[in-house]
């Protein structure tokens, strides 16, 4: 997957480039807006991250350009600003999604996978992770076989965390997918509920399966191999 | 992200056309119609002192007439006549029909022609004509002419003429003089009209000057200065009294602004500085990487922190700006405090807190489901914050009078009396010892505040200290 970022602020565009590359993919910087709709006329690029002030030329121009040239390589739009009016005005102009500065890297590592996946997350009738079975349909998760006894938000949270296995979850969107809840002082209580959790899930066996990472959120993986 | 910069619209090109200077058009004014009344006056002085000469010597001719007529039948002789007459500047002559002069004042006839015979003659018997002639040297007479019937002459064109003349020189000269001093009169007080509907209009403008003045005198720096009110005339007290309740307005906001800045600042700068430090110390020897992971989390955090500040700003900036701006949908109240209840259990538990939710079961109404979250999250967590282990946290809901309240109940530790006004103001904290542990940022509150102002409704607050705190939110209800 190679992904263009038209970014014009030297340490966003540098932790943006070496983390995406981190996570597998092919990045392309560049620091102002002619430059990038040069890049993107050459095309090749799955996805393009587009910071909406730019030199030369704004990122709302560049993208209306794009998808008058029919070209509907997707956009991801940062901004500074999240006015809903400035909301509004990237998605009509066909922008794909739109992440307000300052932004999880974490999160905007999901809203690219989401949009580049365009479709589904793994709608698999049954989730494994290392010795963790979960039945999304029955409402089943297991460990090692043996039945774990879950209250239907843990068994939503545990589904979360496993549909993006390998992904870190950030406490709000955590709040926001299990809960349908936003709030800004609910940091502490998804902790609440992740330790209930793995109360449940880990503490009874030796692999641990949920990871905290500090600062961020959770991510279920196994690192035992590791 | 780069600065663009805008283009400056000329200030001239805005600029509403102005109806020019009042002072200007005042003075015109008074100097126009106070330049009028005396023009008038010294016409009408003029006509009266002229037709009063006039008249004067008229009514001389006639005297003189008479008495000539008088002494002609006595003594026809003109030293006689002359010396009895005793005027000077008067002559006159005695014309016989066939134009000799009969009788004169010594060289009349050098001076004044002989003129308006024809006119007497041709009048009625006893007749009498009143002229005017120039004499040769350009001297002005007014001449009196009249037929003296002498005896038995019955026809009247036998009759010899009586003329008179009086020298007009003199009157001239004094109207001359007259129309100079006048006319000298006219010119001062033109300038003087002028001068004075110029001092008038200046002292009317004056105070709006001053007001003028005054605004333009006040800054950012001085904006506690106020206009003087009391000097000012009827007319300005009230515009001066307004714009003085503007500046308080203004400086009240300005107050709150600065204030508003510096807590800011000052909230960011312990966050900052956190970071700043634990980053440093990181850094200022080898670590291992476990080390050097457990500081990168914690800045994480602490720029997690930072975020949610300037979160809660932005919004309390944003709804105090732009006012509603609310995706209203229609909630049960029941369901949603339900949900909230459920997301906070586990964290009352934890602190041994029995978090309760009554009421609101089929209350439905129009709110924005996330503020609403917003909100009772805020409450719920101050709640849970304030109150020791074995407490309780109930959160009701019932309708009232077409309006949803909302109520977050607490048997924490309460709020003393002196704190309760202020606990909705930013970055209030009634202990400041308190700072920002656990999320409280002395934001919560506001953003409740400003939450139910947006929903059109309000919040209050009470408190008892050692029994608890309740948080009353009122919002209407309207259908979403």
């Amino acid at each position: 997957m190679k992904l263009l970022i038209v970014e014009d602020e030297p340490k966003t565009a540098g932790f943006l480039k070496q983390g995406l590359e981190e996570n597998g993919f092919s990045v392309d910087a560049v620091r102002d807006g002619l430059t990038g709709a040069e890049m993107i006329r050459q095309g090749g690029y799955d996805l393009v991250i587009l910071d909406a002030m730019l030199p030369g030329q704004d990122g709302w121009t560049l993208l209306r350009e794009m998808r008058r040239r029919r070209d509907q390589t997707p956009a991801l739009f940062l901004t500074a600003r999240d006015a809903v009016a400035d909301r509004v005005h990237g998605l009509e102009l066909g922008a794909d999604d739109y992440l307000v500065k300052p932004f999880a890297f974490s999160e905007l590592l999901a809203r690219i996978r989401t949009i580049l996946r365009r479709g589904p997350l793994r709608q698999a009738a049954t989730l494994v992770v290392a010795d963790l079975e979960i039945d999304v349909q029955r409402h089943r998760a297991t460990r090692a076989g043996k039945l774990l006894d879950l209250t239907p938000k843990e068994f939503l949270l545990l589904s979360l965390l496993a549909r993006r296995a390998g992904d870190v979850i950030t406490r709000t969107l955590i709040a926001e997918q299990v809960w349908d809840i936003n709030v800004d002082s609910g940091g502490n209580v998804v902790d609440v509920h992740m330790h209930r959790l793995r109360a449940k899930v880990d503490d009874p066996f030796a692999n641990r399966l949920i990871h905290t990472v500090r600062g961020i959120g959770y991510v279920l993986e196994d690192r035992s191999g590791a | 992200m780069c600065l663009k910069t805008a283009p400056v619209p000329e200030p001239a090109a805005s600029r509403p056309r102005s109806t020019g200077s009042i002072v200007i058009r005042l003075t015109a004014w008074y100097a126009g119609s106070s330049f009028l009344l005396i023009l008038i006056a010294t016409g009408v002085l003029y006509g009266t002192v002229a037709g009063n000469l006039r008249a004067q010597d008229r009514r001389i001719l006639i005297d003189t007439a008479a008495n000539l007529r008088l002494l002609l039948r006595r003594m026809p002789d003109a030293p006689t006549m002359q010396a009895r007459i005793g005027r000077p500047l008067i002559w006159f002559r005695l014309i016989a029909p066939d134009g000799r002069v009969l009788v004169q004042t010594p060289g009349m006839d050098r001076l004044v022609p002989l003129a308006g015979l024809a006119a007497v003659r041709q009048g009625p018997q006893g007749g009498t004509v009143i002229g005017s002639v120039q004499t040769r040297g350009g001297i002005p007479f007014t001449i009196l002419s009249e037929l003296v019937p002498e005896g038995s002459h019955g026809r009247h064109a036998d009759a010899p003429v009586l003329q008179v003349a009086i020298d007009q020189a003199r009157d001239q000269y004094v109207l001359v003089r007259d129309r100079e001093r006048l006319l000298f009169v006219l010119i001062v007080s033109l300038g003087l009209c002028a001068a004075l509907g110029y001092a008038i209009a200046r002292g009317g403008v004056r105070p709006v000057e001053r007001i003028t003045a005054a605004a333009r005198g006040i800054k950012a720096a001085t904006l506690h200065e106020r206009l003087a009110i009391d000097d000012l005339p009827d007319e300005l007290h009230a515009l001066a009294e307004n714009f003085n309740d503007m500046l308080d307005r203004l400086e009240a906001s300005f107050a709150r602004i600065s204030q508003f800045s510096a807590d800011v600042a000052h909230e960011l700068r312990t966050p900052v500085n956190n970071l700043r430090g634990e980053l440093e110390v990181a850094l200022g020897r080898a670590r291992t990487p476990v080390e050097y992971r457990d500081v990168l989390g914690s800045a994480l955090e602490e720029c997690g922190r930072i975020n949610q500040i300037i979160q809660s700003l932005l919004f309390l900036a944003r709804a105090e700006a732009e006012g509603g701006n609310l995706r209203r949908e229609t909630l049960d109240l029941g369901a949603e405090l339900g949900a909230i209840v459920e997301f906070y259990e586990p964290a009352a538990l934890e602190a041994g807190i029995a978090l309760e939710r009554d009421g609101g079961t089929g209350l439905t109404g129009g709110f924005d489901r996330i503020l609403l979250q917003q909100a009772i999250g805020n409450l719920i967590a101050n709640g849970l914050a304030h109150t020791p282990r074995g407490g309780r946290v109930i959160v009701t809901a019932r309708a009232d009078d077409g309006a949803a309240v909302i109520e977050v109940a607490d048997t924490g530790c309460g709020i003393a009396p002196a704190h309760l006004p202020h606990v909705f103001d930013r970055f209030y904290r009634a202990d400041p010892s308190r700072s920002s542990r656990g999320g409280n940022f002395g934001l919560g509150l506001s953003v409740v505040r400003s939450i139910a102002t947006l929903h059109g409704g309000t919040v209050a607050i009470s408190s008892a200290i050692g029994a608890g705190t309740v948080v009353t939110m009122r919002l209407p209800l309207r259908a979403g």
